[in-house]
Order: C-alpha cells, then structure tokens, then sequence
C-alpha cells in the first residue's frame, strides 16, 4: 500500500495491500507507467509480467539461441525503466518495448558479426523441435531450422531484423518503420534485398 | 527462360505471382532440377519460418529474472535520486570555496604589500611529500526493528524483524506501525499511512524524508553529526529531542516534547521549543512562532512518542547487530496491551524486548513469557482467546474446494499430478468483508496465484465479528 499524496490537496487516498494489487491490475499503460516510476513493485511486477515473454520470443527469434537470452531480456528492461520517463504515449507500451527489443538485438547481432557465437542455434534446434516426430522427422526439421538460421546470420544486421519482423513476426512495413526508426521506403528496399540474399543462401545450401 | 531468382519461389508460395509468369515459372521447373530444388529448398524453409514463429523460449528463470530486473532498476532509481540532493550542494559549495579562495588570495596580496620580504637565517628541511590516503567513509548506522505491526513495507516487499535500514531505502505503512531504533538511544517510529525514505544514513549525516507521520527520539548529537528530517519542502533539523513531525499534502506540523528543533524554509527559519507545536498551511511560509501544547495535547503528544527502543548495555550500537528475536503478541484489534507495565500498542504486533522474562497484560489477562537471546520467536496469545475467523477461513476453504481445485485445471490437463500451494493473508473485518488478500512470498505458478486470490476476494463470506489477519496455506 503506497500512500501517495494527492495534488490536489487531499489526504493520501487508503487502500488495502488487496486493493492496491487491484489498483494495479485495473491501471492503464499511463498510469502503470506513473506507477513505475514511483518505484511500486506491484507495478513493475505487472509490467514485467505482461511484457516478459514477449520481449524473450521477439529476441529469441531474431537472435535464434538463447545462450544470452536472460541477459538481453533484463537489458531490454532496464533501457525501458531507463526511458520510462521520456515515454511520451504516442506509440503503444509495446510496440516502444519491440524497438528497444530490436535495437538490444541489433547490437547483439553486430557484436556477434565481430565474434561468432561458440555453439550457435542449439537451443533453437531445441525449442522448435516438435515432441511428436520421429527421429528421423526430428532431425530432418532441426537440420532445416539450422540451415535457415545460417542463411539469416549470413545477412547484415539491419536487413536481419527487417526480415525476421516481416517473414516471421508477421508485422507490415509500416509496423517495422516505426520499429526500427525508418522510413517505409527504406524498409522496403531492405526488406526486398534480405529477401533476395535470404532466399539465395536457402537455395545455394545443399540438401 | 533463365534460371528462376529463388525469391520469386517464395513470392509463388504467398500467392503473389499469378497468370502467364506462373505457368512459366512452374514449366521451367518441370525442365530445370537446379530450379526445382530450389523451389524445394524455399518451400522447406518457409515451412520452418512458420515453425518458428509459433515457438517461444522456455523461461525458465522467469521469476529471477524479474527480480533481477527488479532490483538492478529501483538500485537505479535509488540512485537517481541519491545523486540529486548533492548536486543541490554543488552551487553554494562551489561559491563558497570561490569566495574562500577570493579571499585568501586578497589576504596575501595585503599582507605581501605590508610586510617586507624575510630571508630565513635557516634553510626549511625538506619535507617528506604527504601521502595521500583517502578519508575513512562514515559507517553506516546500526539499525533494528523493535516494534512492528500491520502492513509496513520495507522496499516495497513484507518489512520483517530482521528489516534493516540503509540510505536509499523506503520503509512504507498501511494500517501498521513501525519502530525502528538506531544507535543505542534512538530511534523513529512511523505511523499509519506513512512514507520514510532514507536520504543519508551513516555516523555523520541521518537525514530521513517524511511523507504522512512520524515521532523521532534522538540522543544528543556528537559535534559534526547531523540529523535532519526533510518534509516537503522544508527541513526539520534537530540537535537532541522527542518530537513528531506530520507532513500530508503540503501541510508540515511539528510538535516538541522534549528538546528543540528548528524549521528551516528557504532562509528562513523557526525554532520550536519543548512542548510547543508548530503548524504551516501548504504554502505558507514558516515565519510565526510555535504555539504552546496544553496539558492534554502535551500527553497526548508523549503517548504517541512512546517508541520502544531496546536497552543495550553501552552506548556501543553493535549491540544491536545481534539482537534477540521479536516477541510476537496476539490479541483483539481494540485491545490495548501492556508490557512490563507499559502500554505498547493495541492488537496483534512484534516488539523487541530485552532478553530474560516479561509480563504481557491485556484486559485483565496476564501472561509471563521468557525471551532468550536465540532459539524461536517467544509467542504470547491474549484477550478473548483465539479469532475465530481462522477456523471460519477452513469453512469457507471447504465450501469453496472445487472452485480452488478449478484454478489449476489447466495446470492439472498438461500435467496430471500437477498439484502444490500457495500461502496467502487474508483481512476480514468486522463487517464480514473481505479487507484484503495478498500473497505470502512468490508463487511459481502466477496463473493459479491469480485464480485463488480472486476466489478468496469475490467468493468468500464471513460474519459480522472481530477484525483479523488469517495467515493460511491453500492446496491445489
């Protein structure tokens, strides 16, 4: 329970812990956010809660292994509790929450183009590997999970993670301008030649 | 036709190519196997990409991890905020070392000007240069709880016995109280609906922001060692004294009762005897003098100063390190309880008593009760016997099993035997009401958490009768 004085004037309104995890529950993304600030847990909790996995798959799928994943989901936080107080709301909590997600992964990828991974793509192989197949069926789908993770990182980080938001995230070109901070037009012509040099190393790969 | 750019294969696939270029494309791939392996190729590929967009890593560090997060930002916050005041201090500090410096420079220029210049009969031995070695930093004060009661939260979690204090914490109230005593002889007890935060805590400086109420008893200050409470905008600076100071919205009132402290705003600056309080609107500047308590006021200011501080042997606040445990007191909301002869608080609370044995009284029961310095907590139940909304909690447990069983369904579909527990508080009052329902440490399992904290809010049902804390533990 915060006592938290009003500006009005008025006495700190009272609440029960109850009612403040409520209070939390029902508050908006301003508020929340306001909250946040203030330092309350039961809002960074929610905050987190809500956000976590999210922020852990989108990083997940551009990054591919989850060697560093809590690591780079906690930097993702700590940029956002950071920013916190110059998040203006005029773009949703979580699609400002996706761009920081995308530049901590943009800045894992151009470090990792100056030092390779030691055992990339295992724990992708891992996640996406499908209880319900054979063997075989198993290996077969891990050797084509590993191929098309070769052919991303054989792309330049920013083609990358245009690619993985429109081919696998699914989000269209206005989505991933204001994501990455670019004009649509830019988007589309990264988008088209990480296409063109995504699908190429596909093909070129032998079976 | 020229070999097929892989790219338009994946076009093919989303249905972007139709007509004449389709037929084509699909009749060149029929002649061409390096084309068709590579439709193949882009095809399988495709097939992943849509695997993996429906995978999601396991985390399985979820919990740490938010705790993780939790704690490197509010260390963050804490020093934001810890950085704040000092960059305060940085302007007049600065004018001032400038005028100090102005002025000794001045002071040579004259005296350089006046006096005529002396040859030294005897060369000066050459002096070793000084080694610099860092000044000590101030030790951090020792700190315990002695008295703890209700909902007080120390850094946003549970504050317990073993709570201690350190700059940059926050100590919060709901419907509770807390003590805690610092040094051999002082101590600060925050009252209901109350924020303490502590700005600076070390054997020089204790400086504490008060939103909502607290009462202070202080031993004299040594020289060089400050002690100042920030409420609002103004500083409350203190040198040796028991006084309270009550800061809501804006409005600051100050009551001495033993000692003086002076209300700083601004330049200006007021001093508030012994047994006089002091009260300024929001917004009104600190000009007037105090106003002197009456007999009545001045008890009634006593009675809410009556902060139990634990007796050490010596003015040595190491003892405090290794305290003995808390004794834990049971009894009636209203009941007024008394310990050693001294009225403590009313209702259920901890207080932290001397090792050796006490006498604890309430409404005519009288229970004695040896304190040890180690071992387990010494309980005492009082007044009417035990609440009887705990067993009315197991009642309504009963009544409510299938819907409690119904909150790990899901659980329980993906994992049969999937089962554990959860401890939650409930607050029942008087009317029967449900007053609050919170968790007891972290639960692994956030979904079923939820269900069941809802259950016992929307579905539960109690009597009229006493007002109650039930700790309990729920199966699913």
């Amino acid at each position: 329970m915060i006592p938290t004085m009003r500006r009005d004037g008025r006495p700190p309104r009272v609440s029960t812990p109850g009612e403040a995890v409520e209070d939390i529950l029902r508050a908006s993304e301003p508020e929340l956010i306001r909250r946040c600030l203030l330092g309350e847990r039961a809002a960074f909790e929610r905050f987190y809660r809500e956000h976590a996995r999210a922020v852990a798959a989108n990083l997940y799928r551009v990054l591919g292994d989850r060697g560093e994943l809590d690591d780079l989901v906690q930097e993702v936080f700590l940029i956002a509790f950071r920013g916190m107080p110059r998040f203006r709301g005029d773009a949703k909590l979580s699609t400002w929450l996706y761009r920081i997600c995308v530049n901590v992964a943009l800045g894992r990828l151009r470090s990792r183009a100056r030092r390779p991974p030691p055992v990339p793509y295992a724990d992708a192989l891992e996640e996406v590997a499908c209880a319900a197949l054979s063997a075989d069926e198993r290996l077969a789908q891990q050797q084509e999970l590993a191929r098309v993770y070769r052919a991303l990182e054989g792309l330049a980080p920013k083609k990358r993670v245009v690619f993985v938001l429109h081919e696998i995230e699914e989000l269209d070109i206005a989505e991933i301008a204001d994501i990455v901070g670019a004009p649509q037009v830019t988007v589309r012509t990264r988008l088209h030649y990480a296409r063109k040099e995504f699908y190429r190393r596909i093909a070129e790969e032998a079976p | 036709m020229s070999h097929i750019s892989p790219d338009r294969w994946a076009d093919v696939a989303e249905g972007r190519v139709d007509g004449e270029e389709l037929v084509e494309m699909l009749a060149h791939a029929e002649s061409c196997p390096q084309c068709a392996g590579g439709r193949a190729r882009v095809e399988a590929a495709r097939a992943t990409i849509a695997l993996v967009r429906g995978s999601s890593p396991r985390m399985p560090a979820a919990e740490q991890l938010g705790a993780r997060v939790y704690w490197s930002a509010s260390m963050e916050m804490r020093q934001q905020r810890r950085r704040l005041p000092r960059r305060r201090w940085l302007a007049p500090v600065a004018a001032l070392g400038f005028a100090v410096a102005g002025a000794a420079v001045a002071v040579l220029a004259i005296h350089s000007r006046s006096s005529p210049p002396i040859q030294e009969a005897v060369a000066k031995p050459e002096r070793e240069p000084e080694r610099l070695v860092p000044p000590a930093a101030p030790a951090p004060v020792a700190s315990l709880v002695t008295f703890l009661q209700g909902d007080v939260r120390h850094n946003f979690a549970q504050a317990t016995s073993r709570s201690i204090l350190a700059a940059g914490d926050v100590i919060e109230t709901g419907a509770g109280r807390v003590a805690v005593q610092f040094g051999a002889r002082s101590g600060v007890l925050v009252e209901p609906h109350s924020r303490l935060e502590v700005v600076a805590w070390d054997e020089r400086v204790i400086v504490l922001r008060v939103a909502g109420a607290a009462g202070f008893e202080l031993a004299p200050r040594a020289a060089g060692q400050r002690f100042a409470v920030l409420a609002g905008d103004r500083t409350v600076e203190v040198r040796g004294t028991r006084f309270r100071v009550a800061e809501r919205a804006g409005d600051l009132d100050v009551a001495v009762e033993h000692g003086r402290v002076e209300i700083i705003e601004g330049a200006g600056h007021v001093p508030v005897d012994a047994g006089a309080r002091l009260a300024v609107a929001r917004g009104a500047r600190v000009g007037a003098p105090g106003e002197v308590l009456s007999e009545p006021a001045q008890q009634a200011l006593a009675e809410s100063l009556r902060l139990p501080l634990l007796p050490t042997w010596s003015d040595d606040a190491g003892e405090l390190r290794q305290p003995p445990p808390m004794l834990a007191i049971t009894a009636p909301a209203k009941l007024r309880v008394r310990v050693d002869g001294v009225e403590v608080g009313r209702g259920s609370f901890q207080l932290r008593v001397a090792s050796g044995r006490h006498l604890v009284e309430a409404a005519g029961t009288a229970r004695w009760v040896d304190v040890e310095d180690s071992g387990e907590p010494p309980a005492v139940v009082l007044g009417t016997g035990r609440s009887e909304r705990p067993s009315q909690v197991d009642a309504q447990l009963v009544t409510h099993r299938a819907a409690v069983a119904q909150c790990a369904a899901a659980e329980r579909k993906a994992a049969p035997g999937f089962s554990g527990q959860i401890e939650v508080e409930i607050g029942i009052a008087v009317d029967g009401s449900v007053s609050f329902v919170a968790p007891v440490g972290r639960s692994p399992h956030v979904g079923v958490e939820r269900c069941i904290l809802g259950l016992v809010r929307d579905r539960f049902t109690f009597p009229r009768g006493t007002q109650a804390t039930v700790r309990k533990a729920i199966a699913f």
